[in-house]
């Protein structure tokens, strides 16, 4: 399968501007910082990292609305980082987003029925009241919401049902790619399965692409086909689902999968359990070499001086450690 | 169709069911509005203060400038439709008193008006394009701050005369400091919240963003603001009136009234009483209902 979004180099920056007694240069903060991947479609890549590894400010790069400091993101031919904003409107159609805090990503002014109508508004303005009426309850109904509730407001629903609400947003324009911006983290544990599992029926029956954003390796397990493991801005490893979860080579990506509770008890835990232990360092002083190093049970001299490249494991498993053939 | 069965979901899905008029925040925020007594008391009240301001007048057996000799100084009473008594020409204070609402209400809304269109395009514009624009138009706002009020109006006056239209350029041109500052304060608000980021993710444009995310969210306080400025606004006339910067006889308006009343506090209070009374009611009134709306625009007491 070939891809349909290809991510070269891609590097999100924020710049703190100097001012004040204690700043006297500016200061730049990589949040992402040379990042690249492939996404096909009707697949699901699931990111993971902890909190301020920059994966939401990949996902937020990738669909351009914060601006990449460099790379490219390459789709149908184009160069997203590189075309004017007016270009980057028409290609939002098919490149859409869920966010995290369901009620605050919905206009508190509007009702239910506008919120899910207005991309079709912008997209298609050509489209007829009632068929665009018919769409609006179609989607709501894909989504397990009643059509009925097209004039209610956001505020008269609950987590589960304003994430509903902002899936079927995404959706009705037919996107090709979704990016899910930690779309489960802030819902009760018994809804997140709901979410998970609308948004698997949804990506079986419209062979949708997803990136998945989230902290929580378990939901990332049952969701990805691929997965991305991201720590202070830079991929730590990449691979299939199965080869990841079975047999990490990375020591962050074996730390992070010997932190999650077993659901099994019968099983034996993971024969090394890593633990990480450290402050995660400041995303504005990244260590020198390896940006693990300072937390890397397995950190020699080398790590100190030079960043270690992302070196093929198997063919489509990528690990960016000097001692991942020790692993 | 593989809708799953929302089992959390359900409760809430049965709750919407049962009411059948969707509740917007504007709808809660007019039910929460309604129950307050004071708010609309003080709609009634102020309802019958500009009505009777517009139409009595119009009937009233008196003019506002019929001075008559035979009644000077008359105390308040029945005797020939001088209720609120006369002034020291004799003329009745009861057309004059009326006559001063309708000045100082058109004041006071009329120079809101310009503050509040002033003050929001430039806040809202000041804090949704933000950066160096941002910067350089509230600097601007502050100079202007730095002016006094009176200072700026003495220019005015001494360079154009007195005059009742440039008693509203000036307040109106002064008042919509505050309210720029509000509506940009908020419009900054606002423009960090989500889903202006998921506007911006489906494509739409800025000036759609501006028209239907921005303008509606911020509105909630510039309303409250709105009915708080009126007063002042009418107060700030007042004392211009006071100072003679303000509205001229033969035109008068409840400052000016009660600036003349205060010159014959002892010979005739009454003369101040009236004007005075109507005006605090009024004070009083816009200020309940600027609470009231507070209140029920406020989510977080819900
Ligand atoms: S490169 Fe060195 S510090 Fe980094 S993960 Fe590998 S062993 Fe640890």
């Amino acid at each position: 399968m070939t891809a349909l979004l290809t991510v070269e180099h891609l590097s999100v920056h924020y710049s703190l501007p100097a001012g004040g007694l204690f700043r006297r240069r500016p200061l730049t903060l990589k949040a992402v910082d040379d990042v690249s991947f492939e996404l096909r479609a009707g697949e699901t890549l699931g990111v993971v990292g902890e909190t301020g590894c920059g994966k939401s400010s990949l996902g937020k790069g990738v669909l351009q609305l914060v601006k990449p400091a460099a790379g490219r993101v390459l789709w149908e031919g184009q160069d997203l980082c590189a075309l004017p904003a007016e270009a980057i409107k028409r290609c939002r159609k098919d490149l859409q987003i869920i966010f995290q805090d369901p009620l605050s990503s919905l206009n508190p002014r509007m009702t239910i029925g506008e919120i899910v109508a207005e991309p079709l508004e912008v997209h298609y303005p050509a489209l007829a009241r009632d068929d665009r009426r018919r769409r609006v309850d179609a989607m709501l109904e894909r989504v397990g919401l009643r059509p009925e509730m097209r004039n209610r407001y956001p505020n008269e629903f609950s987590g589960g049902q304003c994430q509903r609400i902002s899936i079927a947003r995404a959706m009705i324009s037919e996107p090709k790619v979704i990016v899910c911006d930690e779309p489960v983290s802030s819902l009760d544990v018994s809804i997140q399965a709901q979410i998970c599992n609308l948004l698997r029926d949804l990506q079986r029956d419209t062979g949708i692409a997803l990136l998945f954003i989230s902290h929580d390796l378990s939901i990332v397990r049952y969701m990805s086909h691929r997965v991305l493991v991201m720590y202070l801005g830079r991929v730590m490893e990449t691979g299939g689902r199965e080869e990841f979860f079975g047999a990490p080579r990375h020591p962050y990506s074996q730390a992070l999968i010997s932190a999650v509770p077993v659901p099994d008890p019968d099983r034996p835990p993971a024969e090394r359990s890593l633990v990480l232990d450290g402050e995660l360092p400041s995303p504005l002083d990244p260590p020198s070499g390896c940006v693990f190093r300072t937390r890397c049970p397995l950190a020699v001299p080398v790590c100190i001086t030079q960043m270690p490249p992302l070196s093929e494991a198997a063919p489509g498993h990528g690990v960016a450690c000097h001692r991942w053939q020790e692993t | 169709m593989s809708a799953r069965p929302d089992l959390l979901g359900s409760e809430a899905l049965a709750q919407a069911a049962r009411g059948d008029v969707s509740r917007s925040l504007w709808r809660q925020a007019g039910r929460r509005f309604r129950r307050n007594r004071a708010a609309m008391g003080s709609i009634v009240i102020l309802a019958l203060i500009a009505l009777t301001s517009i139409f009595v007048p119009m009937f009233w057996p008196h003019g506002i400038e019929d001075a008559s000799w035979e009644s000077i100084m008359t105390p308040p009473g029945l005797a020939d439709w001088h209720w609120f008594g006369t002034d020291a020409n004799g003329r009745d204070l009861l057309v004059r008193t009326f006559y001063g609402g309708r000045i100082s209400l058109t004041i006071g809304l009329l120079t809101t008006v310009v503050a509040l269109v002033i003050g929001v395009t430039y806040g809202a514009v000041a804090g949704f394009v933000g950066g160096r624009t941002d910067g350089f138009m509230m600097r601007f706002v502050d100079v202007l701050y730095s002016l006094p009020l009176i200072f700026f109006i003495i220019i005015l006056v001494t360079v154009f005369g007195r005059n009742i239209f440039l008693v509203f350029v000036a307040i109106g041109a002064v008042e919509w400091l505050t309210m720029s500052r509000i509506v940009r304060g908020q419009t900054l608000t606002v423009k960090a919240k989500e889903y202006v980021e998921s506007a911006v993710a489906i494509g739409l444009s800025q000036g759609a963003i501006l028209r239907r995310y921005i303008i509606p969210n911020v509105l909630g306080p510039v309303i409250v603001y709105v009915t708080l400025l009126i007063p002042t606004n009418i107060i700030v006339e007042s004392y211009l009136s006071f100072l003679g910067l303000g509205v001229q006889e033969p035109l008068t308006s409840w400052g000016l009234l009660i600036s003349q009343g205060a010159g014959q506090l002892d010979s005739a209070p009454w003369l101040i009483f009236f004007p005075a009374t109507f005006l605090a009611v009024t004070m009083f009134c816009f200020n309940f209902i600027g609470d009231g709306l507070r209140d029920a625009l406020d989510p977080r007491d819900r």
